[in-house]
């Protein structure tokens, strides 16, 4: 089990970070989250719901030829904390190969201290989001 | 016009936080308000009856996560621009009006500054509270400063029966080519029984929930649907009302007096028994079983109550909690209630039962408390739907609902009042009959309302409470359908009074749930359908 180097900057910053700024840049990353490109946003049957979370949120992956993984997430603006979760994923393992995705601890997001910053039932979603993400990645490597 | 007819500017119709914020607005702006309030104390609202506290701003709290908590409450069918709005201008009316101005003494930790405790479904600690009587304080002050406010008349043991419309009540032909117009309501004096026409520029429902439908419920005697009942009868947009908030326990007692029991109690360990004495959470919720959310609990005891045929399940503290527990200082005001009816949280299975406790729906307002589509219309609070709650309620929110839809539209009501050709209602005024009561000579049967009440609360209760089916929804409307007929007709020839006003509210609000219930295919929040 290893975090990526762009995944690990974030974490990082996260544990390093005071109380305040924690609240403040998980905010800005749910900005990062971009918005689901024309293919999903019409066809959602791709999309796949995270049921752990109560906010309605939606993930989908691809792998490349190449081996490199792009992510897709839709969740409501109303719910910046679990979108923050997004941008995270999102600005850390975007691009990354599978083998690095499969490769983060279930647990990765332990040491950033959002337990301080968001309730202990968003921080299993957040949990759960990553499993059905590789689960996803997995089936996709195993199938080619 | 008759003597028994006043003109006023603001016509506000109910004494608590929403109503009382709403009239102390449009004062401030310069408009003479008219506040009456149905209870014989003006103070008897449901805001006095408030235990929890009011949400303000915790400690790195941005209004982002106030929001994120309110709409996931509510799963998601809530409006987002309400939580919005609620989270940007709340905590700062908190402090401003209640704090500042009113002077409510919520509580302080030593080093003074405002104690915030956090409840379910928060992501910070951000409650003010004034003990477990948050709502009486905050009453208490709200209900001086009306009556200090020169431009304010309270009024009490005064009951709306009906707004006044252009569309039903002016007798010009001109009226069904105009956009239709609240032109105030008949109010009815309830010491001397006379309805007086009050005319007013602007009105505003502020009558609060409808908890007394329901057979088991924790609002006070007053909650009887009355707002949303004149709106229905107006012919006015209402929303939600399937999503009525159920509390998972009340203290029971045949007289029929409700206290809540904190959820606190089982948090320190308690057990819920059925009349078996059986711990039946275990059958519905093996890992989490007392601790499970409100409305599972809530689903699990009525299951209980009705697979037992026992009028309430038991939870028991002095059994079952966690080691060195001082019963009697954790929960002084309990145990204090407790002692009056001979009971001792410390050595008794205390009874209770699940109760409608918030009705999440109601008149449909926008931003300012205004009623769309027609003018001259306000509705703040309970009775109203600003969407804030969507399927169901964030702990703590409706006190502050109730000041910021109040506070907004006591300002923006002065448009109603001062522009749009106010004047020219003055012919229209005019021709407003006043109140016709020929034909209801009939004195009151006692007998007859504790029946329909009866009916009513136990249809309501059984067929369309905390577990619905599609069948029981059918039967709840069919015979509230027959009730509500009977109840017509009664209405029109007996002697106007509260109780009668009241029991033609609540079977026409009960019928309202019933039917939004049953129109409603979708089972989420507060509306549990089980198939």
């Amino acid at each position: 089990m290893s975090i990526p180097p762009t995944l690990d900057k974030v974490v990082q910053r996260f544990a390093q970070a005071p109380k305040d700024i924690r609240v403040q840049a998980l905010l800005q990353y749910a900005r990062k989250v971009p918005p689901l490109p024309p293919h999903l946003a019409e066809d959602r049957s791709s999309l796949e719901q995270v049921h752990e979370c109560q906010t309605p949120f939606f993930l989908a992956t691809s792998v490349d030829d190449d081996g490199s993984v792009h992510l897709f997430f839709d969740a409501p603006v109303e719910s910046p904390t679990v979108r923050g979760f997004a941008g995270i994923l999102y600005e850390g393992l975007e691009g990354a190969t599978a083998e690095e995705v499969l490769a983060v601890p279930n647990d990765f997001y332990s040491p950033m201290g959002l337990g301080e910053v968001v309730s202990p039932l968003r921080l299993r979603g957040m949990g759960a989001i990553l499993a059905r993400l590789k689960r996803q990645v997995s089936e996709a490597t195993g199938a080619s | 016009m008759s003597p028994q007819t006043e003109v006023v500017d603001l016509l506000v119709i109910g004494g608590g936080i929403a109503g009382g914020s709403c009239a102390l607005r449009a004062a401030d702006c310069g408009l003479d308000v008219l506040t009456v309030v149905k209870s014989a104390n003006p103070r008897n609202t449901a805001t006095e009856w408030a235990q929890g506290g009011i949400v303000a701003e915790g400690d790195e709290d941005p209004p982002e996560l106030l929001v994120e908590d309110i709409l996931e409450a509510g799963d998601h069918i809530g409006w987002p621009k309400a939580a919005e709005q609620l989270a940007a201008l709340g905590p700062d009316l908190v402090m401003e009006l209640l704090v500042k101005r009113l002077g409510v003494p919520f509580d302080r930790e030593p080093n003074g500054e405002m104690a915030r405790t956090v409840e379910a479904a928060h992501s910070r600690s951000r409650i003010l509270h004034v003990g477990d009587t948050t709502g009486y304080a905050i009453q208490e002050k709200l209900t001086q400063a009306l009556e200090a406010h020169e431009r304010i008349q309270v009024v009490s043991a005064h009951m709306a029966v009906d707004l006044i419309t252009r569309s039903h009540h002016d007798p010009d032909p001109s009226r069904a080519y105009a956009p239709d117009r609240v032109l105030g309501a008949y109010v009815l004096d309830e010491r001397t029984g006379e309805v007086k026409t009050v005319l007013a520029r602007c009105t505003v429902l502020a009558t609060g929930g409808l908890g007394h439908i329901f057979l088991h419920t924790t609002n006070p005697p007053s909650a009887t649907g009355d707002g949303m009942a004149m709106a229905f009868r107006a012919g006015l947009p209402i929303r939600n009302l399937e999503y009525v908030q159920f509390h998972p326990s009340a203290f029971f007692s045949a007289q029929g007096d409700r206290f809540l029991m904190s959820e606190a109690i089982r948090g320190e360990g308690a057990w819920l028994l059925n009349s078996r004495g059986e711990r039946f959470m275990e059958r519905y919720a093996p890992e989490r079983l007392e601790l499970a959310p409100r409305d599972e609990l809530a689903r699990a005891i009525h299951e209980e109550m009705a697979a037992t045929g026992h009028p309430c399940v038991y939870l028991d503290l002095a059994n079952h909690h966690r080691d060195g527990l001082d019963i009697a200082e954790r929960f002084p005001q309990i145990s204090a209630f407790l002692e009056s009816r001979n009971l001792d949280l410390a050595s008794d299975p205390i009874p209770v039962v699940p109760a409608a406790h918030y009705a999440c729906g109601g008149v449909l307002v926008d931003l300012d408390g205004k009623v769309p589509d027609v003018r001259g219309l306000y509705a703040v609070g309970e009775v109203s739907c600003t969407g804030l709650h969507g399927a169901n309620r964030l702990a703590s929110t409706s006190l502050l609902e109730g000041l910021v839809w109040g506070w907004k539209a006591g300002a923006a009501c002065l448009d109603d009042v001062t522009a749009g050709g106010a004047s020219d209602l003055d012919p229209v005024y005019a021709r407003i009959p006043p109140w016709d009561s020929a034909g209801c000579e009939d004195e009151v049967d006692p007998v007859l309302f504790q029946q329909d009440w009866n009916s009513i609360r136990s249809t309501m209760w059984n067929y369309a409470g905390i577990v619905r089916t599609r069948r029981r929804l059918k039967r709840a409307c069919d015979d509230l359908g027959y009730l509500g007929h009977r109840i017509e007709r009664f209405y029109r020839s007996t002697r106007l009074s509260r109780e009668l006003l009241e029991l033609r509210n609540g079977i026409v609000t009960a019928r309202s749930v019933a039917e939004a219930a049953r129109r409603n295919p979708v089972s989420r929040g507060c509306h549990y359908l089980r198939d």
